[in-house]
């Protein structure tokens, strides 16, 4: 079975983890507390494929940010996350995105940016124009989501999944895969 | 070439003129430019009224009367003798004695009225500025021109012709007042006045520059003593008076960088700047080194931060050194690393190695916490030292062109600057935290406690005060990551024992409860109180993933001796209570799984070791049911032979009371057989054992009630004698 590595990056308190713990066990978690590195495993089926998700879901808080390279070299693709009720959160997005471009060195790194919290609406200080203008500006695909309500949570992953297939076909990881990895020691 | 009587040359050059005829260009003491062509005296211009060009492009010169400009072709220091000799012939006094011609040609000029006179004045006077401003820097080079550093001596020489001049001017002022075409005799003096004035204050400039007060100091600079308080500040002065001289030369005009004069004292400054620099650096390494030797004597605890004290005198120093010889700054920056990283890696060291030899698990977060409240206190005081000390708060390139860079930018530069420096001072602080990590971790909840701490500190409310830009949050983040990744670890620990747990059960007579779950209840009630102050979100996803590789290894689990149901029964059981006491919203699901796993099991067990305790009057019964199914009415079932009222008494008599109490006793001790002593579950198989017998009892009670009433047939046992029956059982084992 074909792994994915995913990161999810984002400033701190946007959702990372309540959307990484919403597609992974089903489950909202109302109480907030900092994350300071999560790894979960998921199996799904994408176009009739089976898949097994890594994802790392990281810190947002600033003083973790020197961890960030290591995570971007790891990682395949990457979930970006703002909350649509915070506009600075939105602006931090773009020196991630060109930390990801630089560690990455090219251009084309599958990404998928996410405005979380859309149930809020209320609060709502980033329109989604911004986000779609944003998205138009990167590249890459725009999703609004919220862990909360639970919408478009899984197919933020999906489409990344599908992205990170389009990149890189299968004969790739077949080689990769010939190696026997050995995970628990 | 004719002259005019009494008047003489004062210089003569040769130019190419017009269509590149070859003429000479004479400056005549009279105070007139003539030209000549072999000797034919060509033209004059009177030069306090014509205008003399010697600073155009490509060698040219100009005259420029009334509207008119003739120009030739010389060398250069042709040019720079006509402005020199220019300059002299009008201040040397032979204004006062205009020729004829001249003052016919001054008039020839501008024909004026009386009305128009103070006009007439206020336009030459402004011809004459501008005249005066050309011809200063000639007349500055010929005053300075091989003179060494006799400056004052000038200026004074100076000061007295512009008084002399001044003393001539009212003089001819007070004539001019006399006559009316004395006008260019006052314009010429007052020029002369200008100039003179012009060239005191230019003197005084380059005397106020570059012979300051506190540059009186230099010669004994190499004598001055940095280890006295008073010896240092006139030491700070001459450095800052010679930084700021020095730096005045960037923006310094370039015709005064030209002069020799000007020249020397610079070099003279440069050579005195280097000499302070090497002063300066050879006593601030002698310094460093001296509070190193001490920091490293044993027995002084707490010298690592006593040098903060001694070295604050010299910070100006640092960030003079900073401005003005990067290289001896480097040097001493490199000393000092070398020496404090080396100190505070020991003192690091000490404290790690004391808290590892006094590490019981209940003092783990007090130990902990120490160590990083010493790793902060440590860091901190150095940061801000630094900062101060080694002046990283000044862009250097700010201060130097003394324009601000773009913002941000300083500030970014100065961020990195530090984390370089804070790096390169702690360079084994992050490894030796994970090392004390490591240890901690060797504890069974060990990683647990460090994440708590650490997560505590750089998470917690208090961490939020301590600053953004403190290089130790960033190394005490770098541990959180590497005590939760140690917590991680050790449920993955955990899981990868679940299998191993399920094979020691296989060895004991009966299985019982697999260990893991004692063991989940006493990681739950050490760390609920390990996480009471937060990461409770932690904690929750660590029971989630345990319990649910635990309902998955209990389902597949199997023993050789006791039954699959039994196995079930038990654990699922013991599990759910545990579940149940977490009270973790996120269980709720794994909750209601354990629970209808371990009612499923129950019923399976029930059903199968049960059994039919009156197998053949149940089966009997069964007939009667399908018979009853296929159309025959309940009363008329008993006519029937295969169910007739003696084929039923005959199957009662088979069930005599006593004998069904020994099939229970037997079905008890199966029961008693197979379940462990820990659960304590014996009484609730029993009940559900009891009921299943009463349903059975009072299904075939009703039948006969329904199908053979009046008959006087009764099951072998009343309900009373089976409650009883149970209970007696019970009672006695």
């Amino acid at each position: 079975m074909r792994e994915y590595k995913i990161v999810v990056l984002g400033s701190g308190g946007v959702g990372k983890s309540a959307l990484t713990v919403q597609f992974v066990q089903g489950i909202f978690v109302e109480k907030y507390d900092p994350t300071i590195e999560d790894s979960y495993r998921k199996q799904v089926e994408v176009d009739g494929q089976q898949c097994m998700l890594e994802i790392l879901d990281t810190a947002g808080t600033e003083q973790f940010t020197a961890m960030r390279d290591l995570y971007m070299k790891n990682g395949q693709g990457f979930v970006l996350v703002y909350s649509i009720t915070a506009q600075s959160t939105f602006n931090d997005l773009q020196d991630l995105r060109e930390q990801i471009l630089r560690v990455k060195d090219t251009n084309d790194v599958p990404m998928v940016l996410v405005g979380n919290k859309c149930d809020l609406d209320a609060e709502r200080v980033v329109g989604k124009q911004q986000g779609a203008n944003l998205a138009n500006h990167f590249n890459c695909v725009f999703m609004e989501t919220s862990a909360k309500a639970k919408i478009s949570v899984n197919e933020v992953f999906y489409d990344l999944v599908r992205q990170i297939n389009k990149k890189s076909p299968k004969e790739e990881n077949k080689k990769r895969n010939k190696k026997p990895i050995c995970r628990l020691l | 070439m004719k002259f005019e009587e009494g008047v003489r040359p004062v210089c003569s050059v040769s130019v190419s003129g017009n269509g590149g005829r070859s003429q000479r260009l004479v400056v005549e003491s009279s105070g007139a430019l003539v030209v000549f062509e072999g000797s034919a005296r060509l033209r004059s211009w009177p030069l306090h009224i014509a205008r003399l060009r010697t600073d155009l492009p490509n060698g040219e010169v100009s005259i420029e009367m009334g509207g008119e400009t003739m120009k030739w072709i010389c060398s250069d220091e042709s040019r720079l003798e006509l402005s020199r000799a220019a300059v002299a012939v009008t201040i040397s006094g032979s204004t006062h004695s205009l020729s004829e011609v001249e003052l016919g040609a001054l008039l020839e000029d501008t024909e004026i009225d009386d009305g128009d006179a103070e006009k007439h004045v206020k336009q030459l006077g402004e011809k004459l500025a501008q005249l005066d401003a050309l011809n200063v820097g000639g007349m500055l080079a010929a005053a300075t021109e091989g003179g060494g550093s006799k400056l004052a001596a000038r200026l004074e020489e100076g000061s007295a012709f512009g008084a002399a001049l001044s003393v001539r001017v009212s003089k001819l002022e007070a004539l001019t007042r006399l006559g009316g075409g004395a006008i260019q005799a006052r314009s010429g003096a007052a020029r002369a006045d200008t100039s003179a004035r012009a060239l005191r204050a230019e003197l005084a400039e380059i005397y106020d520059w570059l012979d300051a007060p506190a540059l009186a100091d230099l010669d004994s600079l190499q004598a001055m003593s940095l280890g006295s308080v008073e010896g240092r500040a006139r030491a700070l002065a001459a450095a800052e008076a010679l930084r700021s001289t020095l730096k005045m030369e960037k923006s310094a005009p370039v015709y005064r960088l030209r002069l020799t004069a000007v020249r020397e004292r610079l070099r003279r400054l440069a050579r005195a700047r280097d000499q302070l620099a090497a002063a300066l650096a050879r006593h601030l390494n002698n310094a460093l080194i001296h509070l190193a030797n001490e920091a490293h004597t044993p027995g002084l605890p707490g010298a690592g931060r006593r040098h903060h004290g001694e070295l604050q005198s010299y910070a100006p120093f640092m960030r003079w050194l900073r401005d003005m010889d990067e290289r001896a700054y480097d040097a001493l920056v490199k000393v000092y690393v070398g020496t404090w990283s080396k100190v505070y890696e020991r003192e690091v060291g000490a404290a790690c190695d004391a808290a590892r030899t006094s590490l019981y698990p209940d003092q783990t977060d007090t130990l902990l916490s120490d160590v990083l409240t010493l790793v902060e206190t440590i860091c901190n005081n150095e940061q801000d030292f630094c900062t101060q000390f080694f002046a990283l708060d000044v862009d250097p390139k700010e201060s130097s062109d003394g324009e601000k860079s773009e913002s941000g930018g300083g500030e970014g530069r100065q961020a990195s600057d530090t984390r370089r420096l804070m790096a390169d001072l702690f360079p084994t602080l992050e490894q030796q935290l994970v090392t004390l990590l490591a240890h901690v971790e060797r504890d069974p909840y060990g990683a647990m406690r460090a994440l708590a701490c650490l997560g505590r500190r750089v998470l917690g409310e208090a961490a939020a005060d301590t600053g953004e830009k403190r290089w130790a949050r960033l190394v005490l983040a770098a541990a959180a990551v590497a005590a939760k990744r140690g917590a991680d670890r050790s449920v993955t620990d955990r899981l990868a024992t679940l299998p191993e747990h399920v094979k020691q059960a296989a060895k004991k007579p009966k299985c019982g409860i697999f260990a893991f779950i004692p063991e989940l209840e006493e990681m739950s009630a050490v760390c609920e109180s390990i996480f009471a102050g937060g990461r409770r979100a932690d904690l929750d996803r660590w029971y989630l993933s345990l319990c649910t590789a635990m309902v998955a290894t209990i389902g597949s689990a199997e023993h050789p001796r006791t039954p699959r149901e039994i196995v079930h029964l038990e654990n699922f059981h013991r599990l759910h209570a545990a579940v149940c006491a977490l009270r973790v919203p996120a269980l709720d699901a794994l909750r209601r799984e354990t629970r209808r796993r371990y009612t499923e099991a129950l019923r399976r067990y029930v059903t199968q070791y049960f059994g039919r305790p009156l197998d053949k009057i149940t089966q009997f019964f069964e007939g009667v049911s399908e018979a009853v199914a296929a159309g025959a009415r309940e009363e008329e079932v008993c006519y029937r032979a295969a169910y007739s009222k003696h084929a039923l008494r005959k199957l009662l008599a088979l069930y005599p009371a006593g004998e069904v109490r020994r099939a229970l006793h037997r079905l008890y001790r199966t029961v008693e057989k197979h379940l462990s002593e820990e659960c304590g579950l014996l009484q609730v198989v029993w009940r559900a054992m009891q009921e299943e017998f009463m349903a059975q009892h009072v299904a075939l009670q009703s039948r006969i009630a329904a199908c053979y009433p009046g008959a006087g047939l009764a099951l072998p046992l009343t309900t009373q004698d089976i409650l009883d029956a149970f209970s007696d059982i019970a009672r006695e084992h």
